[in-house]
């Protein structure tokens, strides 16, 4: 069973943290299952720089695990399209009940991230 | 059924998920009672088969969640809830640890094409954030147009009068539908633009009254003409975004629901 996780990215400079440029989206893990690919995207008025998207996952977030990258180099000056096709870090990462997807973002720039989607493909086991 | 996690064994071709946020509303000033609430679109006339919450860093406590607006209702109805007993949330903890009573409340339940909410009232010096998915089936034919579909269920902030989000594109599909609705008593209309790739236009999709009221629910079916026709085929690479504006700030989050249909 192939399920599409939509989510999009909390601003997180509203909540004061502008130091690092970063943001998250917290999607749950629906299932027993394999992260198979992650799209992402950014907007350009996040006046960021070397975006990196790092998606995570852990049981009801005691232990994360570094699941795979997105990143950008450079300023963003339009809609970036990211994606990971293969997990890097844990290809065969499986996720298992009860645990949720952490995607950060951080990068160099003056404000966090506000205008972010992303796509997580999650096939269960 | 409550649950912390889906079932593989209860899908069946056709189901689909939904998500709501719940934002943290004593960041913006409702202190003294912790509260959060987090609007979604049912996009089909669909059954509850489970649903799952996901709270984290509330600093609250004996967080309770209800479902609002069911079946139209624009007032309260509390059908069970969600609750996380203990003297603080911190990190990320998973409910219910009530189980039961959602179960209780929820078995068999049958949600209309709406907008509903989901809503947490505890104590504590800070609201909820989390996250909330259901898992749903639709009932009777509305879906089966669409064949093969994909549903997008997000939100726009609150407090702005404008805002903009996009989602990457997975597969091969085709916008069929865009819903939303209001969340609260708001002040002017709000139109939401829908465009491929931030350019071609998908649906322009605004609110029937000038002053939306409480649980709104409106939608857009996408009209094939040349003008909307190839932005809506959309694929791999592409994006949707999805931008709304209003003459005032609006006092609640606005939902957005995406009906893709897979080619």
């Amino acid at each position: 069973m192939k399920i599409f996780i939509f989510g999009r990215f909390e601003s997180i400079d509203v909540a004061g943290a502008v130091s690092a440029e970063q943001g998250r989206v917290q999607c749950f893990a629906p299932a027993h299952g394999f992260v198979t690919e992650v799209l992402g995207s950014m907007d350009a008025d996040t006046g960021g720089l070397n975006q990196r998207m790092m998606l995570r996952s852990g049981a009801s977030g005691q232990t994360e695990d570094f699941i795979g990258g997105l990143n950008t180099a450079g300023m963003i000056d339009a809609v970036s399209i990211l994606e990971c096709e293969s997990p890097v870090a844990h290809p065969e990462l499986e996720v298992g009940c009860n645990d949720w997807f952490t995607l950060d973002s951080q990068g160099d720039g003056a404000t966090g991230v506000d205008s972010a989607g992303v796509c997580i493909v999650f096939e269960t086991a | 059924m409550a649950s912390t996690q889906i079932d593989p064994g209860l899908w069946r071709p056709g189901d689909y998920l939904l998500h709501a946020y719940l934002t943290d509303m004593g960041a913006n000033g409702q202190g003294g009672t912790e509260t959060g609430q987090g609007p979604f679109v049912v996009p089909f006339r669909s059954r509850l088969i489970q649903v799952g919450v996901v709270v984290e860093n509330s600093n609250g406590s004996d967080n309770e969640i209800d479902i609002e607006g069911l079946e139209g209702v624009k007032t309260s109805m509390q059908l069970g809830a969600l609750v996380a007993e203990g003297a603080g949330i911190s990190g990320t903890n998973v409910v219910p640890t009530d189980a039961q009573s959602v179960a209780d409340g929820l078995s068999d339940l049958i949600f209309e094409k709406a907008t509903y909410r989901v809503r947490s009232d505890g104590t504590g010096s800070g609201g909820p954030e989390g996250h909330f998915w259901m898992h749903m089936r639709p009932e009777g034919n509305e879906h089966i147009q669409y064949g093969d579909f994909i549903i997008i269920s997000s939100e726009f902030w609150d407090g702005t009068s404008s805002d903009v989000v996009h989602f990457p594109v997975p597969v091969d599909c085709e916008v069929m539908r865009v819903m939303s609705g209001a969340n609260d008593p708001e002040t002017a209309q709000i139109s939401i633009l829908f465009q491929k790739n931030a350019s071609d236009l998908i649906s322009l999709l605004q609110s029937a009254d000038a002053t939306p009221t409480d649980l709104e629910f409106f939608e857009s079916d996408i009209i094939p003409d040349e003008r909307s026709a190839s932005a809506r085929q959309l694929g791999r690479g592409d994006f949707i975004e999805c931008a709304y504006t209003t003459a005032a700030g609006i006092s609640g989050k606005i939902p957005i629901t995406i009906v893709l249909k897979r080619i």
